[in-house]
């Protein structure tokens, strides 16, 4: 039925630039890691992107994996991303790692950013493991800006952290601290113990190594902290005032639903035929994120800082809920 | 007006060929700057202020490729930095001019104002069909008194038309289908559009020497590549080609209410006939001409707002909400503000917050 195709082409309100792209490069840098750069077949220009972006490699149709861009922002031609092997992988670094080669073709979502880096005379940097790949981009910025910069960098042993040549010439600036190395451990306390004017920090690792990060960084001026999961945040408890049946006004539609329990409100808004744009559905890549008008969010994503929470003018309709019996969104 | 144009972006400066060995005086992103090409042919951008008073160089004289004040003849090298006053045996001590990275892609000079070291991360965005044989073209370079997100929003969004410019429309057509798809990365947003089959408006069969008893598709694209380029193509379908007619327009910030538009209309269809292009630039002349007086006119009545407003979008602005996102988060980013999520309202310079 041609009419049913029409309107199914036209509830979604954008499409994220996605291509096919060619395998160009890909090569172990250290234990367990691969980097993989990819171009367009017909030598075209890639689009432009800034330091934190990802993009979503879909290796299947139930297989999208994001990944970190760390190659140059000035190199328009190419596109690099480091994977490293999960030994649990539920398929996406396996497939990057054993299926994909020289001369392969793979379907490539995005970029975008959840992670941007914004403008600071000073920045400390922490990375652990593969969480080192954003870091890279934003060290280039920070250089190009001669922006005051420090890296504290983690991981298992020496050999298993990528890019440690490209790090080698920033001499003091960066420290790494392999776990089984004397002295191995990260020292967090020697960079975050003091809160620092004018100083940003920027960290992307495994879960332990963010939450302490998080911690420390609690004294610190609201803002200061940026951080970027691997994947989505452990589900926190749910609020106790969260409930489990709400209604969305759609203000803009002139549409209200209701959000039962089991449904998400992106689930329940697009069913009723209102445009909206996600992607992760797991609350991490900020795609869906909505305007909100009047009622309390009840935010469940990683994505939005502990202000931007409070502040609870906007929300992640994929995984936010609400506190309030009736959200009013901009949509 | 708050400012709503990020500074750290390439933005065409100046057409190759209105830069030449002689002082070119500009204002760019509310700041001025003198443009001259050297003997070796590369050209030089310099804040267009002498160091000692504020006179602007531009009303001075070039001596071969160093600069010379109008006031009192301090002397500068195409590296901006201050080799001589006429007054004095030394000169001040690392006095110099602030200078500008330029990169010239014909026929665009793309002008870099923000950090000097950013420069390097991104090149400017590639125009390729215009220095292409297989493409011809015409220029112009227009002045308009409005905000250019303003100008942006309004090629994003070309439900217009129909209002604004009826006998451009394809017969037979009385409404703008909706967008078939807006596609979005990081930093750029495009749409595309498909229009049912119809016979040629008048502009379109003079221009393509088609049958004007045929009925074609016609597919039109727009892309905001970046704050300071918008390019759109308008593909005629026949005859197993497309007649690919393509507006490219870089928009320069002047001041927070003006902008410099550099306007190239190219097609990719009777390249070596001249009427042609003489027919397409009367005819872009003429819809940028209404276009500039509506614009100037949203412009002047939001000058007279005392009061915030927030304007109220529909379905075909999508794109362009989408691009003020991007433009908010470049702005806000450098700024040193994190991006603060808030969406469309407050990525609109016209409203203060």
């Amino acid at each position: 039925m041609t009419g049913t195709s029409v309107v199914a082409r036209e509830r979604s309100a954008y499409r994220e630039v996605e291509a096919d792209l060619e395998v160009v490069d890909h090569q172990a840098v250290a234990d367990g890691v691969v980097t993989v750069a990819l171009a367009d077949p017909d030598g075209g220009d890639l689009p432009e992107w800034t330091p934190g972006a990802h993009i979503d490699l879909l290796m299947g149709p139930s297989l999208v994996r994001q990944y970190s861009l760390c190659s140059s922002t000035a190199n328009s031609a190419e596109w690099r991303i480091g994977v490293l092997l999960d030994p649990d992988s539920r398929g996406g670094s396996r497939f990057v790692h054993d299926q994909l080669e020289v001369g392969s073709t793979i379907r490539v979502r995005g970029p975008r950013n959840a992670f941007p880096l914004v403008s600071s005379p000073r920045y400390q940097f922490i990375a652990g493991g593969i969480g080192i790949t954003p870091i890279l981009t934003m060290i280039e910025a920070a250089e190009a800006r001669s922006a005051d910069w420090h890296l504290l960098y983690g991981g298992r042993t020496r050999a298993s952290m990528a890019f440690l040549d490209q790090l080698e010439p920033f001499g003091e600036r960066v420290t790494v601290s392999p776990r089984d190395e004397r002295d191995g451990t990260l020292n967090l306390g020697s960079v975050l113990s003091d809160p620092r004017e004018e100083t940003l920090v920027y960290c992307c690792g495994p879960e332990g190594l963010l939450g302490a990060v998080e911690e420390r960084c609690a004294v610190w001026p609201e803002g200061s902290l940026h951080v970027e999961r691997f994947q989505a945040k452990p589900v926190e408890e749910s609020s106790p005032d969260a409930l489990d049946t709400f209604e969305v006004e759609c203000q803009s539609s002139g549409v209200t639903v209701t959000v039962p329990a089991g449904r998400s409100i992106y689930e329940a808004v697009e069913e009723a035929g209102i445009d909206v744009l996600g992607s992760c559905m797991e609350g991490v890549c900020g795609t869906c994120e909505c305007d909100v008008i009047e009622g309390e969010p009840d935010h469940r994503d990683s994505v939005l800082s502990e202000a931007e929470r409070a502040r609870g003018d906007v929300i992640m309709i994929c995984v936010s809920r609400s506190r309030s019996e009736r959200l009013v969104l901009d949509i | 007006m708050r400012r709503n144009y990020p500074f750290n972006c390439w933005y065409v400066a100046a057409t190759s060929n209105e830069v030449d060995h002689e002082l070119l005086g500009r204002r760019l992103l509310d700041t001025s700057v003198v443009l001259y090409r050297r003997s070796s042919g590369d050209v030089v951008a310099m804040e267009d202020r002498c160091i000692h008073r504020a006179y602007p160089l531009s009303a001075g004289r070039l001596e071969g490729d160093r600069l010379v004040c109008g006031y009192h003849g301090f002397t500068y090298d195409s590296d901006g930095r201050c080799v001589e006053v006429p007054s004095q045996q030394n000169v001040p001590h690392g006095a110099c001019v602030r200078t500008f990275p330029i990169r010239e892609q014909a026929p665009f000079v793309w002008i870099w104002l923000g950090e000097p070291g950013s420069a390097a991360l991104r090149p400017p965005p590639r125009t390729p069909w215009l220095a292409d044989p297989a493409w011809a073209g015409t220029s112009e370079t227009l002045q308009i008194e409005a905000n250019y997100m303003l100008l942006h929003e309004h090629y994003l969004d070309l439900t217009n038309v129909f209002v604004m410019h009826p006998e451009a429309v394809p017969p037979g057509i009385d409404s703008l289908p909706p967008l078939n798809e807006v596609e979005v990365s990081e930093m750029s947003v495009a749409y595309s559009r498909q229009l049912p089959p119809a016979r040629l408006a008048d502009w379109e069969a003079e221009a393509t020497g088609l049958s004007r008893d045929t009925e074609y598709i016609r597919r039109e694209e727009g892309t905001f590549v970046s704050p300071a380029l918008h390019v759109q193509r308008y593909a005629i379908e026949a005859e197993g080609r497309a007649y690919d007619n393509l507006r490219i327009q870089g928009f320069t910030p002047k001041t927070p209410t003006a902008t410099h538009v550099f306007l190239q209309i190219v097609r990719n269809y009777a390249t070596d006939r001249g009427v042609v292009g003489d027919h397409l630039r009367t005819v872009f002349h003429e819809m940028a001409a209404r276009d500039t007086a509506v614009l100037e006119t949203v412009q002047r009545h939001l000058g007279e707002e005392t009061e915030p407003r927030r304007d109220i979008n529909v379905i075909a602005d999508r794109a362009a909400v989408r691009a003020r996102r991007v433009v908010q988060e470049m702005v806000e980013e450098e700024a040193g503000r994190p991006a603060t999520r808030r969406t469309l309202a407050a990525a609109d310079g016209r409203q203060r917050r």
